[in-house]
């Protein structure tokens, strides 16, 4: 999905990769952290680290990709206005 | 470019707020009346046959998800209870409001109410009127918008240029152009029509906390908050160019945190179906 930022400042990326119903339906990608390797952790484990705007969403973009109630994409409603 | 006004200017010498009908007044009051009988309430939402009519549409909706049907308003009355009865009653008018609105505004708000029931009932010892209440706080919210795109067309649509070119919240444009924002606007309709104080505190304080002026609403004024960053972001906006920022301010005060999130959003996702309903039932 893309590039985020942590609450701690650091960056992370997240993955999306099946539907909100999975719980490893999306991944943050951690950064390496003192020479070791990047970690990978299930949102649900990571999402302390995540401002509540950034989890909806990641949320919200999985249900667009995934999910079954057609989520339009933001700022493109159903009818012009 | 037009200058600024300020909002006693634009009620006095532009804009007419609306009145609430006589019934739905004059049913308020027999609430409101201790002495009152389920009957006499009955009688009164009947003689008005389109809130009558709407009323039964809306107790039948998936929205309440009552197992028996209901046809007649003395049996809604009786198994919903008065103060259920009045924001159906309530929300029926609404809708009839939001007829001259485009169907985004409209759309958004019913999302919103519904995801601020889901917020609410996410909370705990929450009482089923409490999560009521909170639809009818999500249904309101933008109200003030309607009024400017009915009174001040011209001016609302360098609003819209405005977000569109500076991506700014729209409350940020309303201010910068017309002098007032919709907040301030739906807080003044909301104290015409003598909605409780709660009501008109919670849409006065949507975008500004510092502006709702009864204390103990504050979080769920900064729920609505949350509500309406949650239906823009499921592209379920006011309007097309919206730009919808919670304060930290607020998200502190709503008590709500990421780890919420899933199960408010997986219930909210599982109310899709209701917000059509409702949508269609508005229209």
């Amino acid at each position: 999905m893309g590039n985020l930022s942590l609450l701690d400042g650091r960056q992370a990326n997240v993955v999306l990769v099946g539907p909100r119903e999975n719980p490893k339906g999306a991944t943050l990608v951690l950064p390496a952290e003192g020479g070791g390797p990047v970690r990978a952790l299930p949102l649900a484990e990571g999402i302390e680290l995540l401002h509540p705007e950034t989890v909806i969403d990641i949320i919200c973009m999985q249900e667009r990709v995934y999910g079954e109630t057609d989520l339009e994409s933001p700022f493109e409603p159903s009818e012009p206005s | 470019m037009n200058k600024p006004r300020d909002i006693d200017y634009l009620l006095d010498e532009v804009v007419t707020l609306p009145s609430l009908p006589r019934t739905v007044t004059y049913i308020s009051q027999l609430i409101s009346d201790s002495d009152c009988s389920l009957v006499t309430v009955a009688k009164a939402i009947s003689a008005d046959p389109s809130i009558a009519l709407k009323t039964l549409r809306l107790v039948n909706s998936a929205f309440y998800g009552l197992r028996q049907e209901v046809s007649t308003v003395e049996h809604a009355v009786v198994l919903l209870g008065m103060k259920v009865i009045k924001n159906l009653v309530f929300t029926a008018t609404v809708f009839d409001t939001f007829k001259s609105s485009v169907d985004t505004l409209l759309r958004h708000s019913v999302s919103c109410g519904v995801a601020m029931r889901v917020l609410i009932e996410n909370k705990k010892d929450v009482s089923a009127e409490s999560a009521e209440e909170a639809f009818i706080y999500g249904l309101l919210h933008d109200i003030g918008m309607i009024i400017f795109e009915q009174f001040l067309p011209r001016e609302y649509a360098l609003v819209d240029a405005a977000c569109i070119a500076r991506k700014i919240p729209r409350y940020q444009a309303e201010r910068e152009i017309i002098g007032a924002d919709h907040a301030m606007i739906g807080m003044r309709l909301a104290q015409k029509w003598r909605l409780p104080k709660n009501i008109v505190s919670v849409i006065a304080g949507h975008h500004d906390l510092e502006q709702c002026t009864e204390p103990v609403m504050k979080p769920i004024s900064a729920t609505l908050s949350v509500a309406d960053y949650i239906c823009t972001s499921c592209a379920l906006p006011s309007h097309r160019d919206s730009v919808v920022r919670v304060s930290e301010d607020a998200w502190e005060a709503s008590g709500l945190s990421g780890k919420d999130m899933p199960k408010i959003l997986n219930a909210f996702f599982d109310a899709f179906p209701s917000i059509e309903e409702l949508v269609k039932l508005a229209l």
